[in-house]
This record gives structure tokens, C-alpha cells and sequence, in this order.
């Protein structure tokens, strides 16, 4: 009778069909060492599994792997801290040189040519009338536009008449429309 | 998750990912370099695994996801010690063969020796005895996918022992007709 369900099961596992239940259930009969002697081929493979899945634990293994977590958390850490430390350190020299740039600029400052400033005064405007001369000698050179428009003004002045002849005929134009 | 969660609900499945990983790349020390990739990348996603529905299986997921990648790299490793690892293996293979007798070793031979999606669905059922639905997620495959690789698997082990277990007997009529 037993045999006969356990034939039933058997087919059922093999086209992957009974739970877990079911499975428990073989696995309890082959291990039982009151098998029937058609089944005994079975046996092996039954326990073979149950074994497997019974396979002594490392027990020191979730703390290796807590250690080995903390232990690469603490190097990702240091790295951090090295980066940190070199982008500080950059940063420190990087003011260090410009405060350097600073101090040697400002010793270099301008420094007063003239002592009395009535002599300063004169001299700037002597400068500056210079400078004056020079671009009104440049301003000289572009006299010949102004020439340009002078032969152009008869043209002009004729143009002007004839608009206005034009206009008149589109008055006269339109008078004629209205009657 | 606070560490002391992650102590109490995470790092316990480590046996269980230990052993998978284990029957995937048949090499303890790979196998612990997987795990320790697997379990430092959970650490650092700690504060979403409360989100994941069923962690053992995204945790089961993860570990073959990485076994796969390991087995990738080994084929890019030098003739060399390639040489070296075949030797290694027939040696292996040796031993193992000589250990016919315990049904584990030989149960575990032959589950290593068979095509990865059956190997693993076979493991994730019948080794460590997950739902179906919990397979699914660990792998990818629909439901109906897993019972037509589960279902060849185990035939498949079930033929390989047959023939292991006649071959032994005519082995031994062999022997005793000698002796006679």
C-alpha cells in the first residue's frame, strides 16, 4: 500500500510536480531503512540530497564576512581621508601662491613721479594737449568726405524736384478718380 | 537596515550561498571570494533591502549572477594554468571515483556535472528546498521554465546513479567470475 503511493510520488517528482511536503515525505521513506526492495535504487539518490542539504555550516563564516565588510569599509575610509588630505593640501598652496602674488605686487606699487602738484598739473595738460593735436591731425585727413557730399548736392537738389512733380500727378490723379 | 538587522537577517543565509556557490564553481576558495563581493555589496545597499520582498531569493540571485561572472574570467586565465586546472580536476575526479560508495559525493558529482540552469534549479530545490516562486526570482526563469529543467535534472540524476549502480554490479560479477 505504501509502496504504491510512493510509486505515485516518485512519478510526481520526477516531472517536478510535488511540493515541498510531498518531497519531505519521499525523503522521510528512503531514509526509513524500511524501504521496498523495488525501490531500494532509490535510495542513494534520496539520501544522497537529504545529506547535501544537511551539509555541516562553517560557523565562523558570518563573522568572517562582517569582518571582511568592516575591514574594507575602514580602507574605503582611509582612502577618503588620503583624497581629502590632498585636495586640502592643494587648495593651501594654491592660496599660499596667490597671497605670495599679492604681497610681491603690491611692494611693486606705482610711485609718485612729482612732488609738487602744481608741476604735476601742468605736465599732464602739456601731455594731453599733445595727444589733442595729434588726433585733430587725423581728423584733417578725412576732409576729402566732406568734398564727396558737396558734388553731390545738385543731384540731391534735382531729385527733390522731380518728387515733386510725382507727387502732384498722383493729386491730379486722384481729383480725376473722384469726378 | 541597521547593522543589527543585517546580523540577524542577512548574514545568516551565508551558509546556504556558501554551498550554492560551491556547487556552481567546485572551488571553496572562489567561492568565499564570491561570497565576500555578494555580502559587501548587501552591506552597502543595506538601507534597501527592506524594500526587496523575498531577500534570500535576490541574495541567491546575486551569488549566481557573480559565480557566472567568476566562470567568464576563468576562461580568459592563461594555457597555463589551464593545464594545471585540468590536472587538477582528472585528480579530483579521481578521488571522487574511488568515493562511489557515499551516495553525497556522488549525488554532488553529478549535480556539478550538469548544465547550469538545471544544476541550479536542482540545487535551490532539492538542496535547499525553496518554493518555486522563490526560484523564480533567485533565477529569472518563469515557473513552467524551472519544472521542465527540475524535471530533467533529477531524471537525470536518478539515470546517472542507475547506470553507476549496474555498472558496479556487473563490475563485481566481473571480479568474482575472475576469482572463480
Amino acid at each position: 500500500m505504501e509502496s504504491q503511493k510512493i510509486n505515485i510520488l516518485l512519478q510526481k517528482y520526477f516531472d517536478a510536480e510535488t511540493t515541498i511536503d510531498e518531497e519531505n515525505e519521499l525523503i522521510t521513506y528512503f531514509s526509513s531503512g524500511e524501504v521496498d526492495e523495488n525501490l531500494k535504487m532509490y535510495v542513494p539518490m534520496f539520501s544522497g540530497m537529504k545529506e547535501l542539504s544537511a551539509e555541516e555550516e562553517v560557523p565562523s563564516l558570518g563573522d568572517d564576512l562582517m569582518n571582511y565588510i568592516l575591514e574594507s569599509e575602514h580602507k574605503e575610509k582611509l582612502r577618503y581621508r588620503w583624497m581629502w588630505q590632498m585636495v586640502t593640501g592643494v587648495a593651501a598652496s594654491v592660496i599660499l601662491v596667490m597671497l605670495a602674488v599679492n604681497f610681491y605686487s603690491s611692494q611693486n606699487a606705482w610711485k609718485d613721479t612729482f612732488t609738487n602738484p602744481d608741476q604735476a598739473y601742468s605736465e599732464a595738460t602739456k601731455t594731453l594737449e599733445f595727444v589733442a593735436g595729434k588726433y585733430n591731425k587725423g581728423l584733417a585727413q578725412l576732409r576729402p568726405i566732406g568734398e564727396i557730399e558737396n558734388a553731390a548736392n545738385p543731384y540731391n537738389s534735382g531729385m527733390k524736384k522731380l518728387n515733386k512733380g510725382f507727387e502732384q500727378m498722383k493729386k491730379l490723379n486722384e481729383k480725376l478718380k473722384k469726378e | 537596515m541597521l547593522a543589527r538587522d543585517f546580523k540577524t537577517d542577512v548574514l545568516p543565509i551565508s551558509n546556504k550561498l556558501l554551498r550554492f556557490a560551491n556547487q556552481i564553481l567546485q572551488d571553496e576558495e572562489e567561492a568565499k571570494d564570491v561570497l565576500q563581493d555578494v555580502f559587501l555589496k548587501l552591506w552597502q545597499k543595506r538601507d534597501e533591502l527592506e524594500k526587496i520582498e523575498n531577500l534570500e531569493a535576490f541574495a541567491f540571485r546575486m551569488t549566481r549572477n557573480r559565480c557566472l561572472d567568476m566562470i567568464r574570467l576563468r576562461r580568459t586565465i592563461s594555457i597555463d594554468s589551464m593545464k594545471k586546472a585540468n590536472f587538477a580536476e582528472e585528480e579530483s575526479s579521481d578521488t571522487d571515483y574511488l568515493d562511489l560508495s557515499n551516495s553525497v559525493s556522488l549525488v554532488k558529482r553529478i549535480i556539478a556535472e550538469l548544465p547550469d540552469l538545471q544544476r541550479t534549479v536542482i540545487h535551490l530545490r532539492d538542496i535547499e528546498q525553496l518554493e518555486f516562486e522563490e526560484i523564480a526570482d533567485a533565477t529569472d526563469m518563469n515557473v513552467n521554465a524551472i519544472r521542465v529543467n527540475l524535471s530533467r535534472a533529477r531524471k537525470k540524476v536518478r539515470d546517472e546513479i542507475l547506470k553507476i549502480q549496474n555498472y558496479g554490479i556487473t563490475e563485481n560479477k566481473y571480479s568474482a567470475s575472475k576469482v572463480l
